[in-house]
């Protein structure tokens, strides 16, 4: 009986190691890529109804309520974790670049991480096919935020492919 | 009507037909000479004959009632036999005392809320967005856009809780800058 307890005890000290903020990175950033548009009435009635993405059902009712597109398609999930101080590069659908570099961890009443966000096109990639020569980036936006802890934010605007690139940028410290 | 005729308090007993024969013989004198006052009485007997014609409230009838009041009791005793069935109560097991057993099941409890904590929380990490909880707000300390041709504002919404930060693009003869090498 004694030697199970103290392995049992052994693999909750392990765990907890493991587990401890020491070893872990600091931030953890998740993008999710979506693809907003305006489709015509018969598409519409087709559909019966506003075209929302499955994968994307979820937040459905946020993204209407917000915004007055008719369709939203789900174009992909990028996520990262990073320390304060170093900057990650998110590659993102359609040629677009997320660069975010968390600054600093604000320890208030709800805890907001503060971080500097470049949202980027590599049109390089653009013309000649994602992986063929240097990249040649155009920044389309330089921001610095801070966001409550666990939060999410949403960028967007960028036209694509008949509609706009929203992304909904989450981070957790 | 204006509030300086007195004869106005008047005219909905007039229209009504309740005033004495002296009183009508008043009001019909002083709306003879009256436009304000006749107009009143117009609007008067308007919203009387609104009243009239508009369709009557539904009436419960009696057979109704009755039939309601059946329904209900039947209903109060069927929950009231539900209530009075026996209910069998299984015999409680007597909780093992022996320490050790008790030390080692603590144990194991305590490891698998920390290996659920580990394996689980990295999964449930993103929060405001997919609706796990938490808050979105959001504070824009700075904005700007180096390329020419963009656009960036910010707006916050209450509900749901939300900013969004948006560019908007400037079209360059009908095609949207940075769709071409040249475009920079």
């Amino acid at each position: 009986m004694r030697t199970v307890a103290r392995t049992l005890l052994t693999t909750l000290v392990v765990v907890m190691a493991l587990s401890s903020p020491s070893l872990a990175k600091d931030v953890t950033i998740e993008v999710t890529s979506i693809a907003a548009a305006t489709v015509s009435p018969e598409a519409l009635s087709r559909s019966g109804g506003p075209i929302i993405d499955a994968k994307i059902k979820a937040f459905a009712p946020k993204l209407q309520s917000l915004f007055a597109y008719n369709s939203y398609s789900f174009l992909g999930l990028a996520r990262s974790e990073t320390e304060f101080g170093d900057p990650i590069r998110l590659e993102l659908p359609e040629h677009f670049v997320l660069e975010v570099r968390p600054e600093r961890f604000e320890k208030n009443d709800i805890g907001r991480i503060e971080m500097m966000v470049t949202l980027m096109r590599d049109l390089q990639a653009e013309v000649t096919g994602a992986g063929h020569g240097r990249p040649r980036e155009e920044i389309i936006l330089r921001t610095k935020i801070r966001l409550e802890n666990g939060g999410t934010v949403l960028l967007g605007g960028p036209p694509i492919n008949g509609g706009v690139l929203i992304l909904a940028l989450s981070a957790r410290g | 009507m204006k509030m300086t005729c007195r004869i106005g308090r008047y005219l909905t007993a007039y229209a009504d037909n309740e005033l004495s024969e002296r009183l009508t013989r008043k009001v019909e004198r002083h709306l003879a000479s009256c436009e304000d006052c006749a107009r009143e009485l117009d609007s008067i007997r308007g919203f009387d004959r609104i009243l009239r014609e508009a369709p009557a409230a539904p009436v419960v009838t009696d057979e109704q009632w009755a039939r309601f009041d059946r329904i209900l009791s039947q209903e109060l005793d069927r929950v009231e036999r539900k209530a009075s069935r026996p209910v069998r109560i299984r015999e409680a097991r007597p909780v093992h005392a022996d320490p050790r057993r008790r030390a080692l099941a603590a144990a194991g409890v305590c490891a698998m809320a920390v290996l659920a904590f580990v394996v689980i929380g990295p999964l449930g990490i993103i929060g405001g967005f997919t609706g796990s909880g938490g808050g979105n707000s959001c504070i824009v300390e700075s904005l700007e856009t180096p390329s020419v041709g963009y656009t960036p504002m910010a707006f916050t919404s209450n509900d749901p809780e939300m900013t969004i930060i948006w560019v908007f693009a400037e079209e360059v003869d009908g095609s949207i800058r940075g769709d071409g090498p040249g475009a920079m």
